[in-house]
Formats: C-alpha cells, structure tokens, sequence
C-alpha cells in the first residue's frame, strides 16, 4: 500500500516536473512580457485615465484591501505604468528574469488593480497572472538553449493546467450563475444582439444555432482537460481552442487576448524555426527524473515551422 | 531540482487550484484573481429582454452619430456597471458623459447634444421581434 503511495506521488511528481528545454521558457518570456506592452499600450489604453477618477468611485478589490496598494492618483498610475512597461520590455529581452520578472508580476497585479477597482472585472487573465507568478522562477535561458529543465518543466505545466483550468471553472461558472439549463437560454442571443460583427447579423434570425453553439461550448469547456493529452488528440484540442476564439472575435468583436496567448505554452516554440542555428542539446542528467529516457536531441528544424514534440522532452508539445 | 524545491511548487500549484475552485463556488468578482470566471455565464431567457446601453451625439451641423463607448475612453460594461446611480443621481451621470465628450478624439466631430439610452430587444423564443428605446440621460452644451 505504502509503496503504491509513493509510486502514484511519484507519478504527479514527474507530471509536474517533466524536464523540458530551457529554450521554450526563453520563448514564452519573450511572448508573454512583450504582450504586456501591447495590453498597456493598445489594448487597454484606458486603464491609465482610471489615475484621473475622483477617489470616491474606486472600490478596491479584496486583494487591493488585504495588500497595502494606495488609491490610484494620476502620478501612482504613471508610476506603475512606466515602471511596467520598462521591466516588461526587459523582460522580453530577458533581462534579469529572476528579480524583474518578480517585478513585473507586481507591478502588473496592481495594474490590474487600477484596471478592475471601478465597476467591471474581467476574466481572462488567470492564466496570464499564472505565468508571470511562475516565470521568475525559471533560471536565466536563451531561446536556443537545449538543456532540460525540470524548473522550466514545472513553470511551462503550471500554465497549461491554468488555461484548462479557465475552460473548465467557465463551464462550472455557468452553472453557477445560469443553470443547468444555460444551455437552452439566448446567452449568445444577447450577445449577438449587443456585440455583434456584421458577420454575426445572420445569426440574429437562428436562435436554434446559437443554442447549439451553447451546447458546444460547454462541451468544449468540460473537456478541455484533453489539452493537457499529448499527441493527435491534444493537437486537435489546441486547433479547437485557437478556431473558438478566432469565430468568437469574428463575430463578436471579443477575444480573451491574455488567455489566447497562454495557448502558446502548449507549443514546442524551441523548435520554431526563428532566429535559430544549428542547436547543441547540453544534457543535464540531473535534472532527468529516475527511469525517464535519456534526453534526445530534438530535429533540427532551421528555417521552418515545426510544432512538433520529441519525446519526454516536449509535455504537452504539439 | 531539490525536493524542498519541488514540495514548495507543488505546493504553491496546489494552493491556487484550490483557491480558484473556492472563488468558483462561493466568491465574487471582488476576489479577483480567484473569483468566478463568469463570463457569458448568466441564462438569458427565451422570451425576455435583451438591453444594449448606447450613446448617441448630435454634432455642430446637426449630424446624429451612434457613438461606442471605447471612443469616448469608456467601458459599456463600467457605465452599465454604474447604471444603479442614475435614479440617486442623475446629475453624476449627465457629468460623466459631459466629460467624456470633452475628451473625445482630438479632432473628432465636437458634440452639442449627447444622448445615453438602452435599446431594448424584445425576444419571441430566441427571436428579436421588436426594438424600444429608453433614454436614460441627456447633456446639452451650454
């Protein structure tokens, strides 16, 4: 019974910590603190005018209650807003990641915290914050370094369980708020109704889709563990999700931008074809868990896309 | 990885989870991060009502725009969100939009009359069938 015990501890051990190339964690720093210029600088513009809002309408978060963050003023908004934009740019240079990466997780939470305090919070960042939490304790890489992590293994696992995690709590969600019978309502009517693209006016005479659309995202939403699956089925789990979100922003106007661009810890991104030589696999036999199989050295993929996996070296790698 | 190291993120990773399904079960949007992703999550009825909060402006020479909300640096959502201060308030509001007028895209149209209302869709089993309008409130230049 014992020993069983300590088989199945090891088995979730070795899930979670499934050493991968540090290369891929280079690559995700890269996306995800370059993202944070676009979100501040494009996508949500707005939050920096929350800084000129009389103090009386900002209502703080509980955590913005717990933790000592001050009431936003037009300088704490410049502040955290040139402070987050320099540390995510050098973090997308990988600068310091350990301590500037910790910063910018800060600096963004407050962010946030200024964006949410003043009526409307949104839910698409659980796996974006989960990211920046667990990117500063991965060590310093570069994009083409081959070396097995189990640091990177844990920090690229955490984000993949945090976007299914989303799917799934959404559906559990619904359930909550609407019913078992969300399913039959004209939730994607309204939205249609309030929302919609030119593309989606069709939609406006076919309640009856749009109810089989219900049907399919909750089905999606309950299954998304299956992203988490390796080889043919997570792949087209990974298709399903990008084709979801791309037919939502099309027809109406919405996508969940932090979210979407979690999916790409689900990519083997060190065998991206960018910017890359001839690449060298620098074995860390240490870091290789007992009875894993010796690391192999990835194809090469110059000059092409490949998203493909290599073995033990790639969990969840499409 | 040292074992300490690796019962400390699992550690970690297992506080989360358990923090996100409590804020699914029983918390509020105010227990960002952990709160309920409720997106989309509140049933619509068959046969109900469908409300849109909209603004229009009538400029200089007499045009009338439908205007959206992310130009005049606002969230339908927030406004929506505030919308309960109306009755108290009135006033509050009517400042708000006049305010948001005047940061309207620099060299946009220049606005005299703005005009905040919900377009109400009515549904018959899933199909709108008839539209009202509801002004909530009006501001005027001076």
């Amino acid at each position: 019974m014992k020993a069983r015990r300590g088989t199945s501890l090891q088995r979730i051990s070795s899930w979670w910590f499934l050493p991968i190339p540090l290369g891929r964690v280079a690559r995700l720093r890269t996306i995800i603190y370059a993202f944070i210029l676009v979100d501040v600088l494009v996508l949500r513009p707005w939050v920096a005018d929350n800084g000129s809002v009389p103090g009386d309408f900002y209502h703080p978060l509980f955590i913005g209650r717990v933790l000592p963050f001050p009431t936003p003023t037009p300088t704490i908004v410049g502040v955290v807003k040139f402070g987050l934009l320099i540390c995510a740019l050098a973090g997308a240079f990988r600068r310091s990641p350990r301590l500037l990466g910790f910063l910018t997780f800060v600096l963004y939470l407050e962010w946030m915290l200024i964006a949410f305090s003043y009526g409307k919070v949104d839910h698409d960042r659980v796996a974006f914050l989960v990211a920046l939490a667990v990117l500063p304790t991965v060590p310093r890489a570069v994009a083409r370094d081959r070396s097995l992590s189990e640091a990177a293994g844990w920090a690229v696992r955490c984000i993949q369980v945090a976007v299914v995690v989303t799917y799934f709590l959404a559906a559990m969600a619904k359930l909550r708020f609407g019913g078992v019978d969300w399913v039959n309502g004209a939730t994607l009517m309204r939205a249609v109704l309030r929302r919609g693209t030119f593309l989606a006016d069709p939609l406006r005479e076919q309640p009856f889709l749009l109810q089989i659309g219900q049907y399919l995202i909750v089905l999606f939403e309950l299954s998304s563990v299956l992203l988490l699956r390796r080889g043919r089925i997570g792949r087209i789990y990974l298709l399903f999700a990008v084709v979801f979100h791309a037919v939502t922003f099309a027809a109406l106007g919405i996508l969940f931008w932090p979210h979407v661009i979690c999916l790409s810890a689900f990519v083997a991104l060190e065998e991206l074809g960018i910017g890359g030589r001839k690449k060298h696999l620098v074995s860390n036999e240490r870091a290789q868990p007992k009875g894993s199989h010796k690391p192999v050295l990835a194809p090469s993929t110059h000059g092409r896309l490949t998203v493909g996996s290599s073995g033990p070296a790639s969990p969840g790698a499409r | 990885m040292t074992a300490r190291g690796k019962i400390a993120r699992l550690s970690v990773a297992a506080l989360t989870l358990l923090a996100l399904l409590l804020g699914t079960i029983v918390g509020q949007d105010d227990h960002f991060p952990f709160g309920p992703l409720r997106m989309f999550s509140i049933k619509n009825e068959l046969d109900g009502r469908v409300r849109s909060l909209e603004i229009e402006g009538v400029t200089e020479s007499g045009e009338v725009l439908l205007v959206s909300f992310e130009e005049f640096g606002l969230r339908r959502a927030d406004v929506e969100g505030q919308l309960g201060k109306l009755e108290e308030a009135p006033e509050d509001v009517v400042e708000a939009l006049r305010r948001a007028a005047e940061r309207f895209t620099p060299g946009g149209p220049t606005f005299v009359r703005l005009r905040l209302f919900e377009r109400i869709f009515v549904l018959d089993n899933g199909t709108p069938v008839d539209q009202q309008i509801e002004t909530l409130a009006v501001w005027r230049s001076p």
